[in-house]
């Protein structure tokens, strides 16, 4: 409970930031448009970075028949994806930690 | 829409999407005089109500083109005397009932009738009790609010609140979905506030900016974990990608597309008929020039949504289309709202054809 109270508060810090413009918005709200487009069920969202986010952290769950997805999310400005294949034996769905780029530190 | 509140598992688990609805705007009265009405209701309009008879003579029209919804809005809904009977007799076509209430007259005896038969309600709700006492002119609206959500508590009711969105509204949008979810609620939506109605007559209320909307957008992507399964969090403006990415979220497609009888329910997807009874797709507010006709009409035998593929059918996709292609080419705003874009350039595109 108290981590998700600091991690709302940051949050809150982070948007109210007068670094945060308008591009930097854009390019935030694109990704997580991109990380949740169709079948990419959202688990988690974490931030790192005071007092703007450096990095975002998006965790979610995709059907191993939805890898397609992957495709959309590479396409975004996405630094990295990490991806664990979840079922035994064989793996029936995929969880994956998008890494979003830096936010627009320069501009701060 | 994306998000589509008929998908989520914490609402009702209504079969047959997509939802195609009719919202019905039977009187302009209401009780509160809201600074952001965008009918501009209040206790003005006393006795200026739609017949219940011509009302569910298009229910039963509509319900033949597939309109399965029955929404009420205003006005409020509880004052509009016959909302008893419209809403049994909607329940008799086996359609899904839905009002937008202020939530204040739910107590009666008679509201609690009503209530059960209600598939979903939806309470307005404009931020804390000092900004919502504020924005509904009237000194204790909260606390009276408050007190309906009990009765719809205790009747077991579907509810949800809807939030008009203003230019801070993101910075009260974590302790918004505190306070729904603390209240048992099952949905939160988020309007973007529209230039129209009382609204136009308020310096102090802004429109949310493309700033505010991207805010509004990251922390719904948040809350939307954090409340996953037990409140589900709708926003009424789509992400651009989104928008580019599947067309048909806002009834549009790659290449302009002709309205038949067939695929009229889909394009079309909500009926609005309005306080004179007047008849307007897709959303409130259109312009005169794409008035389907008047309930009224029904009584003679016009087929009026035949009459308006045949008529204003092709002029219709092509506002849609162009709207689409204007969304696609322009990359400078990526927070849509779609209904009010739409609705915009309804009048626009009369202006130019009158030119």
């Amino acid at each position: 409970m108290a981590d998700t109270k600091k991690m709302e508060d940051l949050l809150m810090k982070h948007l109210s930031h007068p670094g945060i413009n308008k591009n930097t918005l854009k390019k935030y709200s694109a990704a997580l448009a991109h990380s949740s487009s169709g079948g990419f069920n959202l688990e988690r969202i974490w931030w790192i970075g005071i007092p703007v986010p450096e990095w975002v952290f998006v965790q979610g769950r995709l059907g191993i028949d939805k890898l397609a997805i992957l495709e959309n999310l590479l396409k975004a400005e996405i630094t990295s994806v990490e991806i664990f294949p979840l079922g035994i034996p064989a793996p029936i769905e995929l969880q994956a930690t998008i890494k979003i780029p830096l936010m627009n530190v320069e501009s701060l | 829409m994306k998000g589509d509140a008929m998908e989520d598992p914490c609402l009702p688990n209504w079969e047959g999407n997509p939802v195609r609805v009719i919202q019905i705007h039977p009187t302009l009265e209401c009780n509160l005089r809201c600074r952001h009405c965008y009918s501009s209701s209040g206790p003005g309009f006393k006795g200026s109500q739609l017949a219940v008879g011509d009302l569910v003579r298009f229910l039963e029209y509509a319900r033949g083109y597939g309109f399965e919804t029955l929404s009420v809005s205003g006005g409020e809904p509880f004052m509009y005397r016959e909302l008893d009977e419209l809403l049994g007799e909607s329940h008799q076509l086996k359609n899904r009932n839905m009002v937008a209430s202020n939530g204040m007259l739910l107590k009666s005896a008679r509201a609690r009738k009503i209530i059960r038969d209600l598939d979903l309600v939806a309470i307005s709700v404009d931020g804390d009790e000092s900004i919502h006492d504020a924005i509904r002119n009237q000194i204790g609206a909260f606390q009276k609010m408050k007190e309906g959500v009990q009765v719809l508590r205790e009747e077991g009711s579907y509810f949800g609140f809807i939030h008009t969105i203003t230019e801070r509204s993101w910075e009260k949008f974590i302790e918004l979905a505190e306070f729904a979810h603390s209240m048992g609620a099952r949905l939160l939506q988020m309007h973007p506030l529209e230039q129209t109605g009382r609204a136009v007559l308020d310096p102090g209320l802004l429109s949310p900016s493309q700033e505010c909307l991207h805010k509004v957008f990251i922390l719904a992507s948040y809350l939307r974990q954090k409340y996953s399964g037990v409140l589900h969090i709708q926003l009424d403006f789509l992400h651009r990608e989104h928008i580019l990415d599947s067309p048909v979220l806002v009834s549009a497609a790659q290449e302009a597309t002709d309205l038949t009888e067939d695929n009229f329910p889909e394009i079309v997807r909500c009926l609005v008929v309005d306080a004179n009874g007047s008849i307007f797709p897709m959303s409130y507010g259109f312009d005169d020039y794409f008035c389907l006709g008047n309930i009224a009409d029904l009584k003679k035998g016009t087929n009026v949504i035949d009459r308006f593929i045949a008529k204003k059918g092709a002029a219709f996709c092509s506002l849609i289309h162009g709207v689409f292609q204007a969304i696609a080419v322009n990359d400078e705003n990526d927070m849509i709202p779609w209904t009010e874009i739409i609705v915009r350039e309804s009048h626009e595109f009369q202006k130019a054809c009158s030119a």
